[in-house]
């Protein structure tokens, strides 16, 4: 019997009556540390309308240390990899325990709002984000469409 | 980007009940850091061993706080707590038995009387595995690591309660009242 923390109860249990606009997190059947997550690609940004999957662990000493997520759908934007890999302070050194799984998918949504090619890891997303953002916006866009838009 | 996190230290008048930002749960032995935010004893070790850094504002504490800890109340009411039979559960330090906290204690004995041979306890942000076959804690991350424990009356010599030394923790009521009123008038800092 591997009995999982009371705060990751107490959190899974708030996401499901309680959950995030525009964003579902659902835990694995098998194992109640990997949730299946959805996130809807936020109004007004080059991934509207798209719906976005992408899964989240919570490693053994969380809260301690950050839960590891990752991008399953692909996306064209300057903080997300080819692999899907996120990059994103809260996950690295500015996580603190006091976040939650909620706060982390909110922070991926506002990336989503807000890319920052300044701080990127695709590196010729950003570039092209840099020096020609509408070329970028529109690739962003038809990635949305070919990879966000199917069942 | 990220959201930050804005909540303040909030201490109620009678100081009952402070839920925790690291557990969610009420704050069991209420740690005050340099900065005004409390959490459990446990989850300050616990970021101790990790981030070394306050939960909600980022700032640094010192290492001494674990050896000497601002309790917000002394431990004495809890050393000699017991279940109805008058019996508790330990562990062994180095020199001696502690007792578990009460959170961590009411999660054995409940797996203990429902007859488990073993039960999983979070402990500082740890997963330990409580062996009932054995009689003893190992870290699930590296079962060599294992303490004895038992199950012995309440009242047996202790050296304190899940790493709060017995003494560490006999402040007068005056001090505590001057750090509560402290508290209440300054809002931590923020950056
Ligand atoms: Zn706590
Ligand atoms: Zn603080």
């Amino acid at each position: 019997m591997s009995a999982l923390p009371r705060r990751i109860i107490k959190e899974t249990q708030r996401l499901m009556a309680e959950p995030v606009p525009g964003i579902s997190a659902v835990p694995d059947e098998s194992n109640a540390r990997y949730f299946h997550v959805i996130v809807t690609g936020p109004e007004d940004s080059p991934f509207e309308g798209g719906l976005f999957k992408l899964e989240l662990f919570l490693p053994e000493d969380y809260p301690m240390s950050a839960p590891k997520v990752r991008f399953i759908t692909k996306i064209y934007h300057p903080n997300i990899d080819k692999l899907g890999r996120i990059c994103l302070d809260i996950l690295k050194d500015k996580w603190s325990p006091a976040l939650q799984i909620r706060t982390v998918l909110l922070s991926i949504q506002a990336l989503l709002s807000a890319p920052n090619p300044d701080d990127p890891l695709a590196n010729d997303v950003a570039e092209l984000w840099k020096i020609n953002e509408s070329e970028a916006i529109r690739n962003a866009k038809e990635w949305t469409r070919k990879y966000a838009m199917e069942n | 980007m990220a959201e930050k996190c804005q909540s303040k230290v909030f201490v109620e008048s009678d100081s009952e009940q402070i839920d925790c930002a690291v557990c969610l749960q009420s704050c069991v032995h209420p740690t005050v850091l340099p900065c005004g935010h409390i959490f459990c004893y446990l989850c300050v070790k616990g970021l101790r061993r990790t981030t070394k850094m306050c939960a909600m504002c980022r700032h640094e504490f010192p290492d001494d706080l674990i050896e000497n800890p601002t309790l917000l109340r002394p431990i004495e009411s809890s050393l000699d707590a017991g279940f109805e039979d008058g019996h508790q559960w330990f562990y062994e330090g180095r020199n001696g038995w502690w007792q578990y906290d009460e959170r961590t204690s009411k999660d054995i004995e409940e797996a203990f009387k429902r007859g488990n041979t073993t039960c999983d306890v979070s402990i500082a942000g740890k997963i330990y595995i409580v062996d009932f076959v054995e009689m003893e804690q190992k870290q699930k991350q590296n079962v060599l690591r294992s303490r004895r424990i038992k199950r012995d009356l309440s009242t047996i010599p202790k050296k304190g309660i899940s790493g709060i030394r017995a003494a560490a923790s006999s402040q007068t009521t005056e001090e505590l009242e001057t750090r509560l009123a402290m508290l209440n008038l300054f809002e931590p800092r923020d950056e």
